[in-house]
Protein backbone atom coordinates (compact mmCIF):
# COMPACT_ATOMS: atom_id res chain seq x y z
CA UNK A 1 0.00 0.00 0.00
CA UNK A 2 2.61 2.42 0.87
CA UNK A 3 4.98 1.33 -1.79
CA UNK A 4 1.74 1.80 -4.26
CA UNK A 5 1.16 5.55 -2.58
CA UNK A 6 5.05 6.00 -3.28
CA UNK A 7 5.08 5.27 -6.57
CA UNK A 8 1.81 7.55 -7.28
CA UNK A 9 3.36 10.50 -5.94
CA UNK A 10 6.75 10.27 -7.76
CA UNK A 11 4.49 9.80 -11.09
CA UNK A 12 1.08 11.52 -11.02
CA UNK A 13 0.97 15.33 -11.40
CA UNK A 14 -0.48 17.08 -8.18
CA UNK A 15 -3.67 18.60 -9.66
CA UNK A 16 -3.73 22.31 -8.35
CA UNK A 17 -6.87 22.00 -5.95
CA UNK A 18 -5.45 18.88 -4.45
CA UNK A 19 -2.58 21.50 -3.31
CA UNK A 20 -4.39 24.04 -2.19
CA UNK A 21 -6.59 21.65 0.27
CA UNK A 22 -3.27 19.87 1.31
CA UNK A 23 -1.18 23.28 1.99
CA UNK A 24 -4.48 24.44 4.54
CA UNK A 25 -3.49 25.45 7.68
CA UNK A 26 0.00 24.03 7.27
CA UNK A 27 1.42 27.21 4.96
CA UNK A 28 0.71 29.33 1.48
CA UNK A 29 -0.18 26.67 -1.39
CA UNK A 30 2.21 25.57 -3.27
CA UNK A 31 2.42 26.15 -6.84
CA UNK A 32 0.86 23.35 -9.55
CA UNK A 33 3.64 20.90 -10.52
CA UNK A 34 3.91 20.68 -14.17
CA UNK A 35 6.07 18.30 -16.08
CA UNK A 36 9.37 19.87 -17.77
CA UNK A 37 9.04 20.98 -21.34
CA UNK A 38 11.89 20.03 -24.26
CA UNK A 39 13.98 22.80 -24.83
CA UNK A 40 13.43 22.23 -28.52
CA UNK A 41 10.40 20.69 -30.54
CA UNK A 42 11.63 17.58 -31.92
CA UNK A 43 10.91 17.83 -35.15
CA UNK A 44 13.13 21.23 -35.34
CA UNK A 45 15.74 19.16 -33.55
CA UNK A 46 15.85 16.19 -36.35
CA UNK A 47 15.85 19.01 -39.02
CA UNK A 48 19.11 20.33 -37.05
CA UNK A 49 20.79 16.60 -37.26
CA UNK A 50 20.03 16.13 -40.77
CA UNK A 51 21.43 19.63 -41.52
CA UNK A 52 24.19 18.65 -39.54
CA UNK A 53 24.96 15.64 -41.60
CA UNK A 54 23.84 17.80 -45.13
CA UNK A 55 26.74 20.08 -43.79
CA UNK A 56 29.32 17.59 -43.69
CA UNK A 57 28.22 16.18 -47.07
CA UNK A 58 28.92 19.12 -48.86
CA UNK A 59 32.14 19.75 -46.61
CA UNK A 60 33.62 16.79 -48.24
CA UNK A 61 32.84 18.13 -51.96
CA UNK A 62 34.43 21.58 -50.92
CA UNK A 63 37.54 19.80 -49.94
CA UNK A 64 37.66 17.57 -52.66
CA UNK A 65 37.19 20.92 -54.89
CA UNK A 66 40.10 22.67 -52.86
CA UNK A 67 42.70 19.87 -53.30
CA UNK A 68 41.95 20.13 -57.43
CA UNK A 69 41.65 24.30 -57.10
CA UNK A 70 44.09 24.58 -55.31
CA UNK A 71 47.17 22.46 -56.94
CA UNK A 72 46.24 24.03 -60.34
CA UNK A 73 48.41 26.40 -61.85
CA UNK A 74 45.57 27.54 -64.64
CA UNK A 75 42.00 27.54 -63.24
CA UNK A 76 39.87 27.13 -65.10
CA UNK A 77 41.86 24.43 -67.54
CA UNK A 78 42.25 25.66 -70.74
CA UNK A 79 40.04 25.22 -73.35
CA UNK A 80 36.96 25.26 -71.38
CA UNK A 81 34.17 27.32 -71.09
CA UNK A 82 33.98 29.72 -68.46
CA UNK A 83 30.87 29.90 -65.98
CA UNK A 84 28.25 33.21 -66.44
CA UNK A 85 29.13 35.37 -63.48
CA UNK A 86 26.56 37.79 -64.00
CA UNK A 87 23.12 35.59 -64.79
CA UNK A 88 24.03 33.43 -61.60
CA UNK A 89 24.61 36.55 -59.88
CA UNK A 90 21.24 38.00 -60.30
CA UNK A 91 20.08 34.57 -60.05
CA UNK A 92 21.69 34.53 -56.42
CA UNK A 93 19.49 37.46 -55.65
CA UNK A 94 16.57 35.81 -56.50
CA UNK A 95 17.65 32.97 -54.05
CA UNK A 96 18.37 35.38 -51.46
CA UNK A 97 14.96 36.51 -51.78
CA UNK A 98 13.41 33.87 -51.35
CA UNK A 99 14.77 33.39 -47.78
CA UNK A 100 13.18 36.97 -47.46
CA UNK A 101 9.75 35.79 -48.17
CA UNK A 102 9.97 32.58 -46.54
CA UNK A 103 11.05 34.60 -43.11
CA UNK A 104 7.59 36.62 -44.02
CA UNK A 105 5.71 33.43 -43.74
CA UNK A 106 7.16 32.72 -40.33
CA UNK A 107 5.96 36.20 -38.99
CA UNK A 108 3.06 35.76 -40.77
CA UNK A 109 1.85 32.23 -38.99
CA UNK A 110 3.36 33.23 -35.68
CA UNK A 111 0.55 36.36 -35.83
CA UNK A 112 -2.04 33.53 -37.08
CA UNK A 113 -2.27 35.64 -40.66
CA UNK A 114 -3.15 32.56 -42.45
CA UNK A 115 -3.87 34.44 -46.11
CA UNK A 116 -0.64 36.04 -45.54
CA UNK A 117 1.19 33.06 -44.85
CA UNK A 118 -0.14 31.14 -48.02
CA UNK A 119 1.27 34.13 -50.14
CA UNK A 120 4.51 34.13 -48.82
CA UNK A 121 4.89 30.41 -49.43
CA UNK A 122 3.81 30.69 -52.24
CA UNK A 123 6.22 33.58 -53.57
CA UNK A 124 9.14 31.45 -52.07
CA UNK A 125 8.21 28.46 -53.86
CA UNK A 126 7.72 30.92 -57.21
CA UNK A 127 11.25 32.32 -56.51
CA UNK A 128 12.83 28.64 -55.88
CA UNK A 129 11.61 27.32 -58.77
CA UNK A 130 12.72 30.45 -61.13
CA UNK A 131 16.07 30.21 -59.61
CA UNK A 132 16.22 25.96 -60.82
CA UNK A 133 14.63 27.22 -64.24
CA UNK A 134 17.87 29.78 -64.95
CA UNK A 135 20.41 27.17 -63.59
CA UNK A 136 18.85 24.30 -65.93
CA UNK A 137 19.13 27.18 -68.65
CA UNK A 138 22.30 28.00 -67.91
CA UNK A 139 23.65 24.23 -67.88
CA UNK A 140 21.96 23.39 -70.86
CA UNK A 141 24.09 26.37 -72.34
CA UNK A 142 27.33 24.85 -70.79
CA UNK A 143 26.60 21.42 -71.97
CA UNK A 144 26.82 22.82 -75.57
CA UNK A 145 29.75 24.68 -74.95
CA UNK A 146 31.43 21.28 -74.19
CA UNK A 147 31.54 21.58 -70.34
CA UNK A 148 30.47 17.87 -69.40
CA UNK A 149 31.05 15.89 -66.08
CA UNK A 150 33.77 13.98 -68.84
CA UNK A 151 35.59 17.11 -70.21
CA UNK A 152 37.49 17.51 -67.11
CA UNK A 153 38.27 17.66 -63.41
CA UNK A 154 36.90 21.59 -64.12
CA UNK A 155 33.61 20.05 -65.47
CA UNK A 156 33.02 16.99 -62.74
CA UNK A 157 33.93 19.45 -59.90
CA UNK A 158 30.99 22.13 -61.20
CA UNK A 159 28.52 19.52 -61.76
CA UNK A 160 29.31 17.63 -58.63
CA UNK A 161 28.62 21.01 -56.48
CA UNK A 162 26.34 22.94 -58.26
CA UNK A 163 24.62 20.03 -58.92
CA UNK A 164 24.19 18.64 -55.39
CA UNK A 165 22.94 21.95 -54.42
CA UNK A 166 20.33 21.80 -57.20
CA UNK A 167 19.37 18.60 -56.29
CA UNK A 168 18.58 19.88 -52.59
CA UNK A 169 16.77 23.40 -53.70
CA UNK A 170 14.18 20.49 -55.48
CA UNK A 171 14.18 18.45 -52.33
CA UNK A 172 13.62 21.78 -50.43
CA UNK A 173 10.76 23.05 -53.41
CA UNK A 174 8.95 19.86 -52.60
CA UNK A 175 9.15 19.85 -49.43
CA UNK A 176 7.80 23.58 -49.24
CA UNK A 177 4.82 22.39 -51.47
CA UNK A 178 3.91 20.16 -48.87
CA UNK A 179 3.70 23.17 -46.45
CA UNK A 180 1.91 25.44 -48.93
CA UNK A 181 -0.55 22.70 -49.53
CA UNK A 182 -0.70 22.03 -45.65
CA UNK A 183 -0.87 25.80 -44.94
CA UNK A 184 -4.14 26.17 -47.75
CA UNK A 185 -5.90 23.59 -46.20
CA UNK A 186 -5.50 25.52 -42.65
CA UNK A 187 -3.00 22.87 -40.90
CA UNK A 188 -1.10 25.71 -39.10
CA UNK A 189 -2.32 27.79 -36.08
CA UNK A 190 -0.92 30.69 -34.30
CA UNK A 191 0.41 28.10 -31.69
CA UNK A 192 1.37 24.92 -33.68
CA UNK A 193 3.59 25.88 -37.13
CA UNK A 194 6.32 23.33 -36.50
CA UNK A 195 5.91 22.52 -40.25
CA UNK A 196 6.87 26.04 -41.18
CA UNK A 197 9.35 26.34 -38.80
CA UNK A 198 11.23 23.14 -40.11
CA UNK A 199 10.43 23.71 -43.68
CA UNK A 200 12.26 27.52 -43.25
CA UNK A 201 15.31 26.17 -41.42
CA UNK A 202 15.67 24.03 -44.22
CA UNK A 203 15.64 26.31 -46.74
CA UNK A 204 17.54 28.99 -44.96
CA UNK A 205 20.33 26.08 -45.20
CA UNK A 206 20.08 25.30 -48.63
CA UNK A 207 19.77 29.67 -49.42
CA UNK A 208 22.72 30.10 -47.21
CA UNK A 209 25.16 27.75 -48.94
CA UNK A 210 24.85 28.92 -52.30
CA UNK A 211 26.58 32.10 -51.48
CA UNK A 212 29.27 29.36 -50.52
CA UNK A 213 29.35 27.84 -53.30
CA UNK A 214 29.05 30.69 -55.87
CA UNK A 215 31.64 32.67 -54.37
CA UNK A 216 33.82 29.08 -54.12
CA UNK A 217 33.00 27.70 -57.78
CA UNK A 218 32.02 30.72 -59.77
CA UNK A 219 34.90 33.48 -58.59
CA UNK A 220 37.56 32.30 -57.19
CA UNK B 1 84.31 -7.96 -47.19
CA UNK B 2 82.02 -8.83 -50.45
CA UNK B 3 78.85 -9.64 -48.33
CA UNK B 4 79.67 -6.31 -46.29
CA UNK B 5 79.46 -3.86 -49.62
CA UNK B 6 76.65 -6.02 -51.47
CA UNK B 7 74.80 -5.45 -47.64
CA UNK B 8 75.52 -1.57 -47.56
CA UNK B 9 74.11 -1.02 -51.52
CA UNK B 10 70.96 -2.97 -50.78
CA UNK B 11 70.75 -1.22 -48.00
CA UNK B 12 71.35 2.70 -49.90
CA UNK B 13 69.12 1.54 -52.09
CA UNK B 14 65.95 0.11 -50.37
CA UNK B 15 66.13 3.81 -47.84
CA UNK B 16 66.90 6.24 -50.91
CA UNK B 17 63.77 8.83 -50.61
CA UNK B 18 62.10 7.72 -53.53
CA UNK B 19 61.55 3.86 -53.01
CA UNK B 20 60.90 4.32 -49.13
CA UNK B 21 57.90 5.98 -49.74
CA UNK B 22 55.48 5.38 -46.79
CA UNK B 23 52.42 7.71 -47.44
CA UNK B 24 50.43 7.11 -50.33
CA UNK B 25 49.67 11.08 -50.80
CA UNK B 26 53.46 11.99 -50.25
CA UNK B 27 54.49 12.18 -53.61
CA UNK B 28 55.32 16.12 -53.24
CA UNK B 29 58.07 18.54 -51.98
CA UNK B 30 57.40 20.20 -49.03
CA UNK B 31 56.99 23.87 -50.76
CA UNK B 32 54.82 22.12 -53.44
CA UNK B 33 51.16 23.60 -54.58
CA UNK B 34 50.11 19.85 -54.40
CA UNK B 35 51.17 19.48 -50.38
CA UNK B 36 49.45 22.97 -49.91
CA UNK B 37 46.55 22.20 -51.56
CA UNK B 38 45.96 18.80 -49.55
CA UNK B 39 47.04 21.08 -46.44
CA UNK B 40 44.08 23.15 -46.61
CA UNK B 41 41.53 20.87 -47.89
CA UNK B 42 43.15 18.53 -44.49
CA UNK B 43 42.05 21.80 -42.48
CA UNK B 44 39.20 22.51 -43.97
CA UNK B 45 37.80 18.84 -43.31
CA UNK B 46 39.25 19.06 -39.77
CA UNK B 47 37.56 22.03 -38.88
CA UNK B 48 34.24 20.97 -40.43
CA UNK B 49 32.63 19.00 -37.71
CA UNK B 50 33.67 20.86 -34.69
CA UNK B 51 32.69 24.29 -36.56
CA UNK B 52 29.31 22.13 -37.08
CA UNK B 53 29.17 20.36 -33.77
CA UNK B 54 29.81 24.35 -31.72
CA UNK B 55 27.53 26.35 -33.57
CA UNK B 56 24.69 23.90 -32.53
CA UNK B 57 25.83 23.37 -29.53
CA UNK B 58 25.64 27.60 -29.00
CA UNK B 59 21.95 27.42 -30.59
CA UNK B 60 21.39 24.65 -27.63
CA UNK B 61 22.52 26.25 -24.81
CA UNK B 62 20.32 29.47 -26.23
CA UNK B 63 17.51 27.73 -26.51
CA UNK B 64 17.53 25.99 -22.94
CA UNK B 65 18.30 29.59 -21.39
CA UNK B 66 15.64 30.99 -22.96
CA UNK B 67 13.23 27.69 -21.97
CA UNK B 68 14.52 28.49 -17.97
CA UNK B 69 13.72 32.20 -18.64
CA UNK B 70 10.00 31.51 -20.27
CA UNK B 71 9.59 28.69 -17.61
CA UNK B 72 10.46 31.11 -14.53
CA UNK B 73 8.29 33.46 -16.15
CA UNK B 74 4.98 31.12 -16.59
CA UNK B 75 5.99 29.59 -12.95
CA UNK B 76 5.41 33.45 -11.26
CA UNK B 77 2.94 34.40 -13.29
CA UNK B 78 0.56 30.62 -12.21
CA UNK B 79 1.92 31.05 -8.55
CA UNK B 80 0.10 34.81 -8.05
CA UNK B 81 -2.68 33.26 -9.61
CA UNK B 82 -3.56 30.31 -7.25
CA UNK B 83 -2.28 32.63 -4.07
CA UNK B 84 -5.07 35.05 -4.65
CA UNK B 85 -8.21 33.46 -5.88
CA UNK B 86 -11.07 34.65 -4.50
CA UNK B 87 -12.37 31.45 -2.76
CA UNK B 88 -8.97 31.61 -0.24
CA UNK B 89 -8.99 35.16 0.11
CA UNK B 90 -12.57 34.87 1.69
CA UNK B 91 -11.35 32.01 4.16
Amino acid sequence: MAKSSAARKLTEIVSPPQRRRSAFGGGPPTPPVRPNLPILNNSRLAVVMLLASELMFFAGLIGAFLVFRLSATVWPPPFQPRLPLGVTGVNSLILLFSALTMHWAVSASRTGLASKLVRQLFFTLLLGALFLVIQGYEWTRLIHFGLTTSSSVYGGLFYALIGAHGAHVFGGLVWLLIVYWQARHGRFTKTDFVGVQTARMYWTFVVALWPVLYGLVYLY
Amino acid sequence: MRVKTLLVIVFSVVTSPAIAQACAVCFSGDDDIVTHAFNWSVGFLLAAPYAIGGTIATCLVIAYRRAVAQRAALDETQAGELIWTEEESVK
